[in-house]
Parts: C-alpha cells; structure tokens; sequence
C-alpha cells in the first residue's frame, strides 16, 4: 500500500513537471512595463495621433491576455507620457488598433503576423519578444541577454509607421 | 541606479538589522524593493543592468548581510499553492514544525525547539502579534493571505534585532502596497473535509495610492474546523471533531501612508474552541472551552532622510491585548461561564539613526523604550487578585557593517535594562561575501527569552497559600547561543543549492511545569541544545514554473528538561531526539503554469517519526506524506475573476499536531483529506 501511495505520488508529480507551459514572472513583468514606459518617453508620435497638449490618454495596448494586462495597469497606474496619461488595454487581432499607440506583444503571443496587419496602418510603436515579431517587421524586439532584458530597433518599419526615434533609443539599443 | 540600489540596499539592511519592527512595512529587503517599487522608475541604462530572474545566491547577498539564515516566500507562491493558512505556508519552511500546545491551540517549533511560547516573534506591516501574556502565537485559519506582498522569516535568532519573543525565529508577514493593490479584491474559499466542513472564509483587500496619499484595507471573516476525526483522551474518552473544534477568524489592516509618515491599525480577533482539554482529559461532556485572543494595535512611524547617507527613523506603537480570554460554554444553552481574562497593553517607543555609505557600509545607532501593563480581569479560583507589576526594558542598540575586498563584517551590540530582570548585553558577528555563484555566511550571535507577565502571574499564584517554605521564586530570562554557516552555489543559470549548518546552546531554559496537583508553574531548567543541518535546492524553469526541495535535519545535543525527553517505562530511549518533532523533514512545491491563465502546483510533505505523550504513556507516530495539488485558473470568463480548486492531504494521511512537550495532551488530529473552492474578484 505504502509503495502504491509513493508510485502515485511520483507520477503525479512527473506529470505535473513535464506539461510546460507558459508564465511571466512578476519581477519579469515588471522590468518589461518599466520598459515600455521608458521607451515611450523617447519617441515621437505624430500630431493626428497625439496632440501635444496632453489632454488625450497615451494607450497601450496588450496582446491577448487579461492576467498581463491587469499586471501591466498596475505597474503603470499613475505614470504619463508628457501628459498624457497612460491607459492600459487588451487587444485582439481584430480588433480596432486605430486608438492604440503602443501594441505590446508578449512572448506567448507566438503569431505575431494579425498583430501587426492590424496595427500596420496606424502610428503605433509595436514592442514585442519573440524573434519572429522582429522578422515580421515589429520595432522593438525586447530580449533575454546574460539574465538581462535588452532591446533592438528595427527603424525602418517605425518611420514607415510615421514615428520618430530619438537618437539616444537608438544608441541603447543592441542587436540581438 | 547606483545610487538608488545604494538606497534601496541601505533601506533593505536596515528592514533586517534594526531592532524596530517598522521598519519591515516600509522597507523590504533590498533585491525586491527594486524589482517591486523602483524598477519602473529606472531609465534605460539602468534597467539593462537589473536581472530578470534573482537566484538563491543573489537573494542570499540580500539577505545575509542580516546576518541571519533566511527563507523569503513571496505572495505569489502563496496564491499558486492555494495556502489554506499559514500552516500550509510555514510547514514548507526547513526546521519548522507544529505541535498542539493545549485547547486546541497549536503553535510553532523551530530546529527541534518548542518555540511556541515566546521564542518565534510574529509580525503583520510591522505589527508584533504575539500576545504579551506568555508570548505565544497561534496557527489555524488565523492570518489573512490575500494581502500578502510576502513573508520574510529568519529561521534563527532574532532578538538582537526584534527584541523579546525573536529567541528561535522570526516571521514578517508584509503585505501589498496600496499601490500594488489599485482596487479592489474580494475572495471566498469553502472546503470540506470527507465528514464535515472545512472551512468558509471571506477575505477583502482594497488599496489606492492618490499622489502623497496611500490607502490600503484588508481584512478577513471566517470559521474552520481543526479536524473531521475522532479525538480520544489519555483515559479512552472520545469525541468527534467533525463540525466542533472551530476557529473562528476575524482581521482588519488598514494602513494610511502620506509622504514620510506612516500609520497602521491592525485588529485580530481569533478564537480556538476546545473540547480536547487542557491536557490529559477532554472537557466534561456538553460543553467545551472557548481561547480568545484578541489584539487592537496601532503603529505610527516617521521616516526622514536628510541625505541619501542619513536616516532617521522614530516609531511608536500601542496595542491592548485580551490573550487566553478562557470561557466555558454549554452545548445545552446553559450561560457561559467567563473562566480567565487579563488585559495586556503594550507600549513602545524606537528611535534610531543610521548612517550609509555609497559602498554599503552603514552604522545604526538607536534606542528604545517598551512597557506592558497587566490587568487581571478575571482569573478564576485560586488566581492571583492582586496587581501585576508593570514591565519595563530600556533598549540602546548599535551595529555597523562595512565591506571589506575580501569579507562584508558585521558587528552589533545590544543593551537592554528591565526594571524586573536585571540588564542584558547581547552580541551578534557575522562574516558574509558573495563571490558570484557561490556565497557563504558565517554567524553568531546570542538571543533572549525574557520571562513574561504570565509566567509571573504563574509563580506568584502557585504560591498563593504556600508556606514559605514550599513557594517558588520567579524566573530568570532565558539565554541562547547560536552558530551558523551557509553555503550556497548557483550549479546552473536557474538552479541554486544551498546548506547551512546550526548549533544552537540554550542556557536558564523556561520550562513549564504541572505538579500533582494539577497547579502549574514555571522553573528555569540548565540547557538545551540543538544542531542540524538544513539544505535548499530551487529550480527555476524560465517562463514555465519554479521547484523547490529543502530538506531538514536536527538532533538534541543537550537536554535536561524530562518534558523535552522521550521516556518510556525503560527509561530515556532517544537522547538525539526531542518531543513532538521529527528528526528529518523534505518539502518539495512545484509550480507549473500550463497557460497564461492556468497553473497546478503540488505540494509534498514528509516528516519522518515522532514521539509524543498521551497522559503519561509514551506515543510513537509513524512518518507521514502529506500531499497537496491546487489548480488555479485566473480570468475565467472575465477579467479579475479567478478560481482555484484544491486537495490536501491527497492520501488521506491524517497528519496529527504533537505536543512538543511532555504535557500530557494527547496528540491533536489534524485535517484529513479536504477539498476546498476559492473563488476571487478583483477590479
């Protein structure tokens, strides 16, 4: 009976370890948001997007899970773009992106491509983390170096997009 | 970022090291200040510099230059773990173990030690909630754990830095910020076990930061039920604990922060209902004993820096206390009988300064000054009827740290003056480096039980009376010595081992003693020691889960209290082994996120034999594999709406709370197997 209990519980156990999945760690979650914070205050939207008078919200909005999205408005509760105040969203790919200027599109989100068809003819900043979002022609590839995040440009799709990147985001960044 | 991780790293060491409680609720340790509050306010060169996932080694540099062995639970791994209470958190904790004290309340042991009674220092934001009677600290279904940021627990001595009740360990329960909350939480668990009910709790946790301004309220309602199993007495008398035994939870924490200055006002009213009895026999049939501990407490803190190298700190805190409020009640409707109630307030006031250097090395410099006023209410036949004095200790404290190329160097000294025990000059040294992936600490350092206004009350009844020649004095304080060593090594970029070793020397011990008469009393017994060995392995598997197995060891060295000792008709048969608690422990908590919205995570408990007492016959208890699993999915259907379902003790192993001394209480049964639903909203 003991030796029944003890094979039950290891193959409990075993399954349990061997079904990967996915989840962001808190702390990681948090580095990533200060990220995007941070790396709105270096570019530059055009006027029919954001006015400069900061009477309209800068959103952000956040492929297709409520948890990080609730986490992200957490983290950001409070913090504004010269101004503007920043609201956090979840989106779909079919959704309406005309409202966002920052799509975010975390790990998990592993097709990227309707993300980027939606948000292709607006002025938004898209930041995303798997190498196929940058392939596709997503502007800020966020990655894992040596334990720390970095991030690349891809500067090209955002002045095709009609942002401006200040010089100083272009020099932090790094190729992967 | 230097200068902010130089801040946040002073901050964090002054959490640890400073003997004012406060401290905790303001500032946490160093690694997870930045990742919790600063990060977002790091520019973009120096958020390339902060690392994503901190190994066992790195939270080790954090946390050893508090020159303890430290174990950090986050919140987090609270929720993932479906935590019923914090016996399911603390169980997994190396050298931790529960016991049942009597009446159904059960406490805490730590490395082979009864600390229940005054030697294991609990605090909520800052808030000391052991009750200043005896010391003592009740689990089971008491704490709220909704609001939890995390928990920081020394598993060693804390007196130098927390004062009286730190003797064994300290536990810091430090929970969200309002602006880690930002709204509004609500949840409700219901768990049964396979005879009856488990468990219903409503738990609240509300926060919102406004500019300057920060509020955050938590709270928790609700009743559970020790066991679902039969309890027999020393003399064959039984009862059935399904649906009796309750424990009742009632919290509110409400914390109001503007700019430098802090206020919290904590109340805590639990009750432990018994029908198992104070020790041998059970409660007469048709009726039971209803504990009460109830604590209304208030913190008010004023923090300044003058620069980034100047701190100032002042604090004061109040509470009024009614702990062991012991009321016979009747299952026939009779009136209840109101048996034992003492009022305990207790005052304190803590100033301290502290000095940083943009290297980390820092000096404290600090005094305090604490009292306890009794009031004896009600104390039954026999009891003492006249006053208790009032309790008073003077504290000055200083401690410095500085790093050396080769060595971090820590040095306190510990001053106390009580007006009732005399004077107290207490040391700690420890040595700490990190070289990267191995670090080790080296400790030392001496801890204190001071003898309480209910081990005098005690004394001084038994002597009510007595000839002189028959009465007893009071007790002298209780002293312990304890080395410590820890090594740890990060053998991959996600998996970190670490060992320590202790060797604790307690000397003057406070023992509680019965005599024939059933009149109890307290004495000093010569010594008790310990030594063990306590090792931790986590895993962290990136982006998917985190696995951590620790496993525990002690043995007696010492012991010349026959409470502590396992005695049979032959005599002493284990002189390496203490009452109550079992010599090996392993603990293994997986997390394993299947999806961004659904998690299982499965817990295991071993603890291998224990010896305890039933009346005066000696009890064996055989090892027990106690099995968790809790399925927690989050956003179901819509947004902030989560749902958990859990199994404990999977295998119905029917884990039962030895008493750790030779008390007579036969051993108490704890859960059998529960099913328990959680349901939680936030927006």
């Amino acid at each position: 009976m003991r030796i029944m209990q003890l094979l039950m519980k290891s193959v409990l156990l075993l399954a349990l370890l061997l079904g990967q999945g996915w989840a962001m760690d808190q702390r990681e979650l948090t580095i990533k948001a200060a990220y995007l914070f941070r790396l709105s205050l270096f570019v530059e939207w055009p006027p029919s997007s954001l006015n400069s008078t900061g009477s309209e919200p800068m959103r952000f909005c956040i492929a297709g899970d409520q948890g990080t999205t609730e986490s992200l408005e957490t983290l950001l509760a409070g913090k504004a773009i010269n101004q503007h105040k920043i609201e956090v969203a979840e989106v779909q790919p079919r959704d309406d992106l005309s409202a966002c200027h920052l799509l975010y599109l975390p790990e998990y989100i592993r097709s990227p491509h309707p993300f980027l068809q939606a948000a292709a003819s607006h002025p938004i900043l898209t930041v995303g983390e798997t190498e196929a979002f940058y392939r596709q022609g997503g502007m800020i590839f966020l990655y894992n170096k040596d334990n720390r995040i970095r991030f690349a440009i891809n500067e090209q799709a955002a002045k095709e997009a009609g942002l401006e990147l200040r010089a100083q985001l272009l020099h932090l960044s790094q190729q992967p | 970022m230097k200068r902010k991780i130089i801040k946040n790293l002073a901050g964090g060491l002054f959490a640890l090291t400073i003997p004012c409680e406060c401290a905790f609720a303001s500032a946490p340790l160093s690694c997870d200040t930045i990742s919790e509050t600063d990060i977002v306010d790091l520019d973009l060169s120096e958020l390339a510099e902060v690392p994503v996932f901190l190994s066992a080694n790195q939270k080790a540099t954090c946390t050893s230059q508090a020159a303890g062995i430290v174990t950090v639970i986050s919140g987090q791994e609270i929720r993932n773990m479906g935590a019923r209470d914090l016996i399911d958190v603390l169980q997994l904790v190396p050298g931790f173990s529960f016991g049942v004290d009597t009446s159904n309340v059960v406490g805490l042991g730590i490395r082979g030690i009864q600390a229940h009674e005054g030697k294991v220092a609990v605090f909520v934001d800052g808030i000391n909630l052991n009750e200043h009677r005896f010391g003592t600290t009740q689990f089971g279904n008491h704490f709220s754990t909704e609001q939890i940021d995390r928990i920081e627990i020394i598993r060693g001595p804390g007196s130098i830095i927390h004062g009286n009740f730190a003797e064994m360990g300290v536990i810091n329960i430090i929970s969200k910020s309002a602006a880690q909350i930002n709204g509004i939480k609500v949840s409700g668990q219901y768990g049964r076990y396979e005879r009856g009910e488990a468990r219903k709790n409503a738990e609240l946790v509300a926060g919102k930061k406004w500019e300057d301004w920060e509020i955050s309220l938590s709270g928790k309602y609700g009743r559970a039920h020790r066991s679902d199993r039969i309890y027999q007495d020393a003399v064959g008398q039984s009862f059935d604990m399904a649906d009796q035994n309750e424990l009742d939870s009632r919290m509110i924490n409400l914390g109001v922060k503007y700019k430098e200055i802090g206020l919290r006002f904590l109340a805590d009213d639990y009750s432990v209902n018994s029908r198992d009895g104070f020790a041998a026999t059970m409660s007469e049939p048709g009726r039971y004993l209803a504990n009460r501990f109830t604590t209304y407490a208030a913190n008010l803190n004023f923090q300044h820096d003058f620069t980034e190298a100047i701190q100032l700190d002042l604090n004061a805190q109040f509470s009024h206390q009614n702990p062991w409020e012991r009321t016979r009640k009747h299952l026939d409707g009779q009136p209840p009988l109101l048996r034992e109630q003492v009022f305990v307030d207790f005052y304190k006031f803590d100033a301290k300064t502290t000095l940083a250097s943009e290297k980390g090395n820092y000096l404290v410099l600090g005094n305090s000054f604490a009292f306890n006023k009794f009031d004896l209410r009600e104390t039954g036949a026999g009891g003492l009827k006249t006053p208790l004095p009032t309790f008073s200790d003077y504290t000055a404290y200083a401690e410095a740290s500085y790093a050396f190329p080769w060595v971090t160097m820590l040095a306190g000294l510990r001053f106390d003056a009580y007006n009732e025990y005399g004077t107290n000059l207490a040391p700690r040294f420890a040595l700490t480096k990190d070289f990267g992936r191995f670090h080790f600490k080296a400790l030392y350092s001496q801890a204190f039980r001071i003898p309480t206004g209910g081990n005098y009350q005690k004394n001084a009844e038994y002597n009510l009376g007595r000839p002189a020649a028959e009465q007893i004095g009071q007790v002298n304080p209780e002293r312990t010595y304890t080395a410590e060593i820890e090594f740890g090594y990060q053998l991959f970029d996600n998996l970190d081992l670490t060992i320590n070793l202790f060797d604790i020397r307690s000397k003057n011990i406070i023992l509680y003693q019965i005599d024939e008469n059933d009149d109890d009393f307290y004495i000093n017994a010569a010594g008790q020691n310990t030594r063990g060995i306590e090792t931790g392995l986590l895993y962290n598997a990136n982006g998917w889960g985190y696995l951590k197995l620790d496993y525990s060891y002690y043995q007696s060295t010492r012991n010349t209290a026959d409470k502590y000792k396992i005695i049979d008709a032959q005599g002493q048969i284990h002189d390496r082994l203490n009452v109550g608690f079992p010599t090996h422990k392993v603990t293994l908590n997986a997390h394993a996120a299947i999806t961004p919205s659904f998690s299982i995570n499965p817990t295991l408990v071993f603890v291998s034999d224990r010896y305890g007492y039933t009346g005066d016959r000696l009890t064996h208890h055989a090892p027990s594999w106690n099995a968790n699993v809790y399925f927690r999915y989050q956003n179901l259907l819509t947004k902030g709406l989560e749902v958990g379902l859990g199994v404990y003790d999977i295998f119905n192993e029917r884990f039962e709370y030895v008493q750790p001394y030779h008390g007579g209480h036969p051993a108490l049964p704890g859960p059998s197997r529960e099913i328990m639903l959680k349901l939680s909203y936030q927006y």
